[in-house]
């Protein structure tokens, strides 16, 4: 039986590891679709990503981690919290509308671990997910003040005056 | 000492996929990844299979043994592959054009014939590939095609998974792309479970139906119990509202299997013909 | 001496329940016994039950494989609607009417052959005798007539009744007696058998059908998906019992869109993959043929070719389906087609057939016909050939090499890896693809792929199987399939009458073999194509597709009716004069 804190923290590192394969998927497919500078961004997005879930991975050190199946995961979300929703996204997106969807997705990702920090099961648990809440709160932070910098996007910025084409 | 287990990771290719950006197969190849990881399969045992259209494109995606065939064949091409090679972990994918339009006559006999197999429909009821037509699956009052008439085709949408139940299928489940663990852990089971094991998986198409992107805040869990008593099964599909996600019939028929073992020589066979 | 000269034809006719197949099928095992050879054809209505039927037989002492001219013997229980198939049956004023007075008349359509018509009572004859039935009466008379005797029939009588049903069998015998002493007594002069020659081994009894799921098997074939069709359904037949018994599958699919991609399915796995089919499944086939062309997935097809376009005339013969056999595949999709050319050659052919696919990686059809695929022949057994599955398999590859599953070779085979082996996953396709197999559009690709796929074709190596070639001579028949028996026949005629002919029958269609057919046509001045279609499709694709030494005289009819040896036999000689 792994602790709650091992199960804890094996939620935390699938959530950071999961955003960053979301992060670099959605890179590829930018690529793909010749949005370049969004592709970057979220190239950027995912290897901050690996750093958070490397962060975590240190904590894990002490713990005799489980190796959960997806069916094990608890999310009270369709996805884990901090990972972008797919759906999310356009190939006309711009680099705003990429800082925003990551502001979002750092956001729920700090929520859920101010939550626990909150009804974490032992104090241990609260006590990381305080320290983890409190890293995602900077870079939230972080964002907010980047997306300053980003102009905003013209309201017809998804306009394409082409067909979409046809494939197989 | 044991055998390597896989990541997820090790289950996809390094082509880069060309659906576009927002499009719910994304989020059903990663499904399809973690449950093969889930199931501590090895990459070179495991086959995807699919046939046309923006869904069918996933084999390639895939670090497995691939095949990507032709417009409604999928179940065929698995199903002899499954029945040459049962030792494989077969997957067929595709989408509702491929699968219930031009594939329909494959997926009743595959129902019925119940070989050991998944099939994975990404169903985002519409054509994708060739720009936006109806499918199978589309309401009837769908009119944003060119080929559809104002008002829509006025023609009532097939309904996959009361149709695998009346022809047989032994396990039905329906998922939602955007809740990729779930549909990890559907896709995981629907493996495990003997027979031909069938998942819907709502995959929005965010090119032609805008409006799917919208199915993530409809979708729930079923809440019932997956039950192995067809008539309480098809009460609940043709009841259900289209969004409940989970296990919705859970059946106990025997796989399709052909015994392979060698009982005489070809001289035996020359033999029969002797006068 | 010719073997038309030592051979005889019967024609047995009665509606359902008469037993005319039953007593030929008796007459023709009869005649194996006794070290004769034999070929026996049906014609039916297309009732399931208690249609019109003529069994076919000619039996000889020598090897056969084609039907003669004329019928020397017809014999009829009744003559009920035997107007279908009187063109089938033709006569001459030689051949001898056997008819039962009590089935009315003889047809005039019949009688204007000039045939000797005798009256054979078989109802009555049969009424004699406990438990008698006419088939048997005329079992008797036939075997009587034509120098075979009762003891043969005797025997297999015995074989087939005595230990079930010990009665049936003491009734059965007494009435092939009572027939024989009758033929005796009612007729003389009528043609006999040569005496048969003393036998070295045993012989067969085997169809075309038979023969080609055998061979298949023998080439290596262990998964079978197929959907029933006229007249291919025996093969189907015979390997869903077969195949099982080697280790083999079987599977009934649900169409032959579903067949033809099961195989494609089974031999992406790792097993050699057969369907049979007719003209209408082989053109739902040929979406999935296209498919085992891209992604170089070998698959054997058999196609018992039948009357056509559409549903056609199921039961009866014709080769109308070279065409889409040849050119049927959408996009550039060179492919291998071949064709047997006797009944025991469908074994030959279909073991090659496997061979050739497998080594090519690529689709191979097989073009068959009713004639040989339903019709049952006493041959010499069949000699093994070395001829069997061979894929070239990739295994895992070194450290640091990356498996490319289309990789170009000089040779345009490329390693084909049984899924399992790690390393080597790859993903086959039928859109265009690198030499991965990713998908790609590239012009450069597209080329390269192209004329891979050519080039693994057209450098193989057949050998001498790719055409038989008999003969020397100014003058060339150039035939295929189930015509090259007559059209040899007509050849050793022709030789006797002084007329020097020489045969050409590619059994490889489909890649060309320019210089093979070159050397074959050396020195030839004049041409005759012999085919069995109305559009001469055979002549079209000689012309199109080889340099001849001149244009050819063509010999080409549709089904049902057989070309026979006479009518190769009587072009000739007006060439030859």
């Amino acid at each position: 039986m792994p602790t709650k804190v091992a199960t804890f923290l094996a939620h935390a590192l699938a959530m950071e590891n999961e955003a960053a394969d979301r992060y670099e998927e959605l890179a590829d497919t930018m690529e793909v679709h010749n949005n370049p500078d969004v592709a970057e961004l979220f190239r950027q997005m995912s290897e901050f990503s690996r750093h958070h879930a490397a962060s975590v991975a240190e904590r894990t050190v002490p713990h005799e981690m489980p190796a959960l199946k997806s069916w094990q995961y608890r999310w009270n979300s369709l996805e884990p919290p901090e990972v972008g929703a797919v759906e999310g996204t356009h190939y006309r997106m711009t680099p705003y509308h990429a800082l925003s969807f990551a502001l979002d997705n750092e956001r729920r990702g700090r929520d859920f671990y101010a939550a626990r920090a909150k009804d974490g099961e032992t104090a241990e648990i609260r006590r990381l997910a305080a320290e983890m809440a409190k890293e995602e709160e900077e870079h939230v932070q972080e964002l907010e003040r980047w997306i300053t910098s980003i102009p905003r996007p013209d309201s017809d910025w998804a306009d394409d005056p082409d067909d979409a084409v046809v494939a197989d | 000492m044991n055998a390597p287990t896989f990541s997820a990771k090790d289950f996809r290719s390094d082509v880069k996929p060309v659906w576009c950006p927002g499009c719910g197969d994304y989020g059903v190849l990663s499904s399809i990844a973690k449950a093969f990881a889930d199931l501590e399969l090895a990459p070179h045992q495991t086959s995807v299979v699919s046939g046309i259209g923006c869904s069918s494109r996933i084999p390639a995606y895939t670090n497995t043994y691939g095949f990507h065939s032709i417009h409604g064949r999928a179940l065929a091409v698995g199903a002899g592959l499954k029945l040459a090679r049962p030792d494989l972990t077969v997957l067929v994918a595709g989408g509702d054009g491929d699968g219930f339009s031009i594939g329909g006559n494959h997926f009743i006999h595959a129902c019925r014939r119940n070989v050991d197999m998944t099939y994975v429909v990404m169903d985002n009821r519409v054509y994708g590939m060739t720009k936006g037509q109806p499918s199978p699956t589309t309401e009837a009052d769908w009119d944003a095609s060119a080929m559809a008439p104002p008002g829509g085709t006025g023609v009532t949408p097939f309904h996959p998974l009361a149709i695998a139940l009346a022809s047989g299928a032994n396990f039905i489940a329906r998922a939602f792309s955007g809740d990729t663990n779930g549909t990890a852990a559907l896709i995981a089971e629907a493996i495990r479970h003997p027979g031909f094991s069938f998942v819907v998986v709502m995959s929005p198409c965010i090119t032609f139906r805008e409006e799917q992107r919208d199915w993530k805040n409809v979708v729930r869990q079923s809440g019932f119990p997956a039950t192995s008593d067809p008539a309480q099964a098809a009460r609940r599909l043709m009841t259900d509202d289209g969004f409940n996600m989970g296990v919705l019939y859970r059946g106990n028929r025997d796989s399709f299997v052909k015994p392979r073992s060698t009982e005489c020589s070809i001289a035996d066979l020359d033999a029969e013909f002797a006068v | 001496m010719t073997i038309s000269s030592g051979s005889v034809s019967i024609a047995l006719c009665g509606s359902g329940g008469a037993g005319v197949m039953t007593a030929a099928n008796m007459l023709v095992d009869a005649a194996a016994q006794a070290g004769y050879y034999a070929l026996f054809s049906r014609s039916s209505g297309p009732q399931i039950r208690g249609g019109e039927a003529a069994a076919l037989l000619r039996l000889s002492a020598e090897p056969i494989t084609s039907v003669d001219d004329t019928f020397q013997i017809l014999l009829a229980i009744d003559w009920l609607n035997v107007a279908r198939f009187a063109a089938e049956l033709p006569l001459n004023g030689e051949s001898l009417i056997l008819a039962d007075p009590a089935a009315g008349e003889v047809p005039e359509v019949l009688t204007r052959s000039g045939a000797r018509i005798v009256d054979l009572p078989m109802k009555d004859l049969a009424q004699t005798i406990p438990g008698g039935r006419p088939n048997m009466i005329a079992l008797g008379v036939v075997a009587a007539l034509i120098g075979l005797g009762v003891e043969p029939v005797a025997e297999v009588l015995g074989k087939s009744l005595k230990k079930k049903h010990a009665d049936a069998f003491e009734a059965s015998l007494a009435a092939v007696r009572h027939g024989a002493e009758t033929g005796d007594s009612l007729v003389a002069n009528c043609r006999k058998l040569h005496p048969a020659l003393p036998r070295h081994g045993g012989r067969w009894t085997i169809s075309g059908n038979h023969a080609a799921g055998l061979g298949a098997i023998r080439g290596g074939i262990r998964f079978c998906a197929a959907y029933p069709i006229t007249p291919a359904t025996e093969s189907l037949e015979y390997l869903s019992a077969a195949l099982p018994k080697i280790g083999g599958v079987f599977v009934q699919a649900e169409d032959e869109l579903a067949s033809i991609n099961m195989c494609i399915g089974a031999s992406f796995g790792g097993d050699a993959s057969i369907t049979a089919t007719a003209g209408p499944g082989l053109a739902l086939m040929t979406e999935g043929l296209g498919l085992a062309v891209s992604s170089e997935t070998p698959v054997v097809v058999l196609d018992v070719q039948r009357g056509g376009p559409s549903t056609g005339i199921p039961t009866k013969s014709e080769q109308s389906d070279l065409n889409i056999a040849l050119y049927g595949l959408h996009g550039d999709a060179p492919h291998l087609v071949v064709a047997p050319q006797s009944i025991g050659d469908c074994l030959f052919t279909t073991q090659w057939a496997v061979h050739l696919a497998e080594a090519m990686q690529a689709p191979c059809i097989v073009l068959s016909d009713q004639s040989l695929g339903q019709s049952r022949a006493v041959i010499d057994p069949a000699a093994a050939s070395p001829f069997f599955a061979n894929r070239e398999i990739a295994r895992t590859p070194e450290e640091g090499e990356t498996f490319k599953r289309y990789a170009l070779t000089n040779t345009g085979v490329s390693p084909m890896p049984v899924p399992g082996t790690p390393g080597c996953q790859y993903t086959a396709d039928g859109l265009e693809h690198a030499e991965s197999g990713t998908p790609s559009s590239q012009a450069s690709d597209h080329f390269r792929q192209l004329d891979k796929r050519l080039r693994k074709l057209v450098l193989h190596d057949y050998g001498p199987h790719w055409a038989t070639i008999e003969g020397e001579g100014e003058i060339a028949v150039i035939t295929w399939g189930s015509c090259t028996g007559a059209a040899r026949e007509a050849v050793h005629r022709a030789r006797a009458d002084g007329v020097n002919a020489r045969l050409i029958a590619p059994r490889l269609l489909y890649p060309i073999r320019p210089e093979e057919m070159a050397r074959a046509l050396d020195g030839v001045r004049r041409i005759l194509v012999v085919e069995q279609s109305h559009l001469g499709q055979f002549n079209r694709y000689l012309r199109g597709e080889y340099d001849l030494p001149a244009r050819p005289d063509l010999l080409s009819r549709p089904g049902p009716l057989p070309i026979r040896p006479g009518e190769i036999h009587a072009r000739l000689l007006a060439m030859g004069k």
